[in-house]
């Protein structure tokens, strides 16, 4: 009966932090200007880059090919490392990536064309840590997050194997944390890396998966699964952690994200080839224009991001040159 | 993949010897066609896999290529009076323009490497506030932040600027500039400052930390645009005159050195009071820095040496990290007297008083360039994208050279070796080879990969072979010809498909399959064993319907029934009484009335081509269903084993 009783409450916990979670869409900045189409755009894009972003770049190619007919876009997601190479050869115009640009790839760039990529915020993104729905913890810390993906710890604590080790009880105490990850491809691994375990190493035992859907897929098929991947690729078999720094647990929703409060915020971002003295190409320069639009950015909600504020929407519209 | 090599039932006919004479000419022109395209063909393959072979070293070889470095100049620099006066120097990432930063003038020079003649001169004093004369100066090895110390305790932050634009018909110009970002009162009472340390963040904030003249140490963090927050002083009795100090971008891991051989740790966020841990060394530190990332420390002794350390955890959940002696280096002929990280990778630069320079890679222990410069080594800057090298000697003659040093980090011990990872309790082999930031050590070893790629070729040799064999042996002795005559060349075929495709496949679609089917852990190491349990157990117990007194396998070669009869069928109707004469069972049974439910396992000498009710097709009961099925075998639909059936 008690056992019952706990279960019940728990579960109704859940449906209410479920339902507040959800019930939080993300609002589009009022200021963000309208896209205003030009004439005389046609031609082919190719889109070679993050996975994280796949998702969010069809549905800009979708809207932008339905206002410009004549145009044609096709999207390659396979991890944000693939964008570089696909940039500096050519073969692609548009390279959306979940983390910057290392300096080396920079380097590469700019040994072909003598100038840098132009970098442009398109979205911003709370990664976040997912668990399996009926997995009944609610937060973790940076630390813990450190100790249960990293074999370095650098943020010090006891190696976590066990969702006992987290603080939960029952069957849960000795159940073992089976670990998701992205493959070293993703742009994601690399700012996870970076973020939660300060640039220190994955165990072995995480399972790299080559998206972020399969990330998401194997925590929601495993009880104890615990899997890191961006907030676009949550499901309803999965739950997003809130992520605890010195000021308590932090929910991944857009206020937090917004204001960088959320620990492993961060922004997405599309890269492109624009000779500076000529300016990117029409096409380019109207997709980016369509992207920090209103009509764009209420794309970044549909996939189940954040927008940009209408301010950083215009910073980066100036600095990519596409006024 | 499993290639049942069966006891050929149809082996290739010997050629016969050529009767015709007309025909053989064409024949013998064909095969000769043949004989020549095969070969070449063979011949082919073999130079093309040899010429991938060639291609892949080509690739590989670039890998173990030594550094190379090329003297640009050497020559006086413009400016240059005194060795204290050059505080800090700089290059540019396009190697455009050196700078540096000259204390008594209060100024920041800017020279032109093309044209040396050509010098931009910034002030770092305003109008409003005139800094009294520079002490210090250290220069952040990314992103050109400067920090000053003056001789009134203040510090003043400052990053040079290079503006790069592009011109179709020029190129690219890039203009030199300096901002200064802020000032700090480090020491109100007016102490000269004697070193400073700057580092910078992931968010751009800036960590300093400085030392006065009587040994007072302060750290602080500066934000731009922000206004200053004061710095906050750390305890701790310090023996000797302090010779470096470094702090983390975290403004937490703080080390000073002081000439008594003494090295001092502190955790500022959780002490400021108390050095964590006290080092004793055998030498004094000469020259002090952090390698990129703040992990792990260099440090230069007055005897030559040059050492790696880094923190290393006593207990398993410790956060406050005590350090070691991690990695070694070749050592100077003279005293250490500047260590200047890379900007990019575990790569650092030193120089010594005998003006010898060497370029060292910290995670493989690797010397990649020793040259020298005329005097002793009084500065030095590594361009931030590693392509050249600026030292200054005491003399203030400039040495400028170009570096091409692609890849530091491989050697043969980073590949096989066991090497000893910042952030490591120990050393250990490690594939990780990529992180998200240019700070981030690659580890290259291919001994995990190695294994692993052994482990699962041994799992799945576990699991394939048990299959390979009893299908083999199936495919031999109990499949049906015309099953045999279409699997034995399919799978034949199915071993030049590319066993990675397969194995692709296998992984990312099948994989999963199974893991929903069977449960993920329980199915894959337990196959072997229940295959190998099934063929016990399937040769123990009685078979079917068989007699209890003859258990087990039988020979197979009685399944020569089933090819008699299969052979029988495929035979034009004219040559079929010559082969049921041959195979006299068939013939015998063509007159016998259809076997009574009571006869029939009964079994009698002479009775080899009967079916043998210990096979599987016995086994799985066919022999009732089809006992009803007409007298001579011939009617019977095709595709249908016949062994059973047979015996009606």
């Amino acid at each position: 009966m008690i056992p019952h009783l706990k279960k019940l409450a728990i579960a109704a916990a859940f449906a209410g932090c479920v339902s507040t979670g959800l019930s939080q869409a993300a609002k589009l900045d009022a200021n963000l200007p309208e896209y205003t189409p030009v004439s005389g755009i046609s031609g082919k894009l190719t889109s070679i880059g993050s996975d994280t972003l796949n998702n969010l770049m069809t549905y800009w190619a979708e809207d932008f090919q339905k206002i410009y007919p004549n145009v044609k876009i096709e999207v390659e997601g396979k991890g944000s490392s693939t964008a570089p190479p696909a940039l500096i050869s050519g073969t692609a115009q548009l390279g959306p990536m979940s983390r910057k640009m290392k300096a080396e790839e920079v380097d590469a760039f700019e040994k072909k064309y003598g100038y840098k990529p132009r970098m442009i915020g398109v979205s911003i993104d709370a990664l976040a840590v997912y668990v399996n729905k009926d997995n009944p913890i609610q937060s973790l810390t940076l630390q813990q997050v450190d100790a249960i993906f990293s074999s370095t710890r650098k943020r010090g604590g006891k190696d976590i194997k066990t969702w006992g080790d987290l603080g939960l009880t029952g069957e849960w105490a000795s159940k073992p944390l089976s670990l998701y990850g992205r493959n070293s491809a993703s742009g994601t691994y690399g700012f996870f890396k970076e973020l939660t375990m300060k640039n220190g190493d994955y165990k072995s035992s995480v399972k790299e998966q080559p998206g972020s859907a399969s990330v998401v897929q194997g925590v929601e098929n495993e009880l104890g699964g615990v899997g890191y991947s961006g907030i676009g690729y949550k499901t309803s078999g999965v739950r997003a952690l809130d992520i605890a720094d010195k000021a308590g647990p932090i929910v991944a929703n857009q206020a937090n994200a917004e204001s960088f409060k959320y620990p492993i915020a961060r922004y997405l971002y599309v890269y492109i080839n624009a000779d500076p003295s000529k300016g990117p190409d029409p096409i380019v320069r109207e997709f980016i224009r369509f992207v920090l639009s209103k009509n764009g950015q209420d794309d970044t909600i549909k996939d189940g991001y954040f927008p940009l504020p209408a301010k950083k929407a215009a910073e980066f519209l100036e600095s990519s040159g596409c006024m | 993949m499993p290639a049942p090599d069966s006891t050929p039932p149809f082996s290739a006919p010997r050629r016969a010897p050529l009767v015709n004479k007309k025909v053989s000419r064409r024949v013998k022109l064909i095969d000769r066609a043949a004989d020549i395209f095969v070969r070449t063909s063979g011949i082919g393959i073999v130079v093309i896999v040899a010429l991938i072979f060639v291609f892949i070293g080509m690739e590989a070889l670039p890998l173990f290529r030594p550094a190379q470095q090329q003297q640009v100049f050497r020559e006086k620099m413009p400016g240059f009076n005194a060795p204290e006066q050059v505080l800090a120097l700089g290059l540019d990432e396009y190697e455009s323009h050196l700078y540096y930063v000259d204390g008594p003038a209060r100024v920041v020079r800017f020279i032109e490497a093309e044209d040396r003649a050509k010098v931009e001169t910034f002030s770092l004093a305003t109008v409003r506030d005139p800094a009294p004369q520079f002490t210090v100066a250290y220069r952040t090895p990314t992103r050109e932040k400067i920090i000053l110390g003056t001789a009134d305790g203040r510090l003043v932050i400052a990053a040079a600027k290079f503006q790069v634009t592009y011109d179709e018909h020029t190129g690219r110009t890039v203009k030199p500039g300096l901002s200064r970002l802020g000032q700090i009162t480090a020491f109100a009472d007016g102490q000269p400052v004697r070193h400073a340390y700057l580092r910078q963040n992931a968010n751009g904030d800036l960590i300093y930390a400085a030392v006065a003249a009587d040994g007072r140490i302060v750290t602080g963090k500066f934000i731009e645009d922000e206004p200053p927050e004061d710095p906050l002083p750390v305890g701790g009795e310090i023996s000797g005159n302090i010779t470096g100090l470094i702090v983390d971008y975290e403004n937490n891991r703080l080390f000073v050195a002081t000439d008594s051989r003494k090295l001092y740790q502190w955790y500022l966020d959780y002490d400021r009071e108390a050095p964590f841990r006290v080092y004793d060394l055998t030498s004094p530190v000469t020259a002090l820095e952090y390698l990129i990332g703040d992990t792990a420390l260099l440090m230069g002794f007055a005897d030559g040496r040059v050492e790696s350390w880094f923190g290393v955890r006593e207990a398993e959940d410790d956060v406050r990290k005590p350090i070691q002696l991690i990695h070694s280096f070749q050592r100077l002929p003279a005293a250490v007297t500047r260590i200047q990280p890379s900007g990019r990778d575990k790569g650092f630069v030193v120089g010594a008083a005998d003006g010898t320079v060497n370029l060292n890679f910290s995670t493989s222990e690797r010397t990649l360039l020793r040259y020298r410069v005329d005097g002793p080594v009084q500065q030095l800057a590594y361009s931030p994208k590693l392509t050249a090298l600026l030292a200054l000697d005491t003399g203030g003659r400039l040495d400028f050279r170009t570096i091409d040093n692609p890849h530091p980090e491989i050697s043969f011990k980073a590949l096989f070796g066991k090497l000893h990872y910042e952030g490591y309790d120990e050393p250990d082999y490690v594939w990780q080879s990529t992180g998200g930031t240019d700070d981030f050590e690659a580890k290259f070893s291919l001994v995990p990969l190695i294994i692993g790629t052994l482990k699962g070729a041994f799992y799945g040799l576990l699991f394939a072979i048990p299959v390979a064999v009893f299908a083999a042996l199936y495919t031999s002795q109990f499949m049906h010809p015309s099953l045999r005559a279409f699997l034995k060349p399919l799978i034949e075929i199915m071993a030049a498909l590319p066993s990675v495709v397969i194995g692709f496949l296998a992984g990312l679609w099948l994989a999963p399959l199974l893991e929903q089917v069977g449960g993920r852990h329980a199915a894959a190491p337990r196959r072997p064993l229940v295959v190998l349990a099934g063929a016990v157990l399937r040769n123990t117990r009685p078979a079917a319907g068989a007699d209890a007194s003859q258990p087990g396998a039988r020979s197979c070669s009685s399944c020569r029934w089933s090819s008699g009869s299969s052979l029988l069928r495929r035979a034009r109707p004219s040559s079929r009484p010559r082969l049921r004469r041959r195979l006299p069972g068939l013939a015998v049974r063509r007159h016998r009335p259809a076997v009574r439910p009571a006869q029939r396992h009964r079994r009698r000498p002479g009775d080899g081509l009967r079916g043998h009710p210990d096979h599987l097709h016995h086994f799985r009961g066919r022999l009732l269903q089809r006992a009803q099925v007409p007298a001579l075998g011939l009617a019977r639909p095709r595709r249908q084993p016949l062994a059973d059936g047979d015996r009606v």
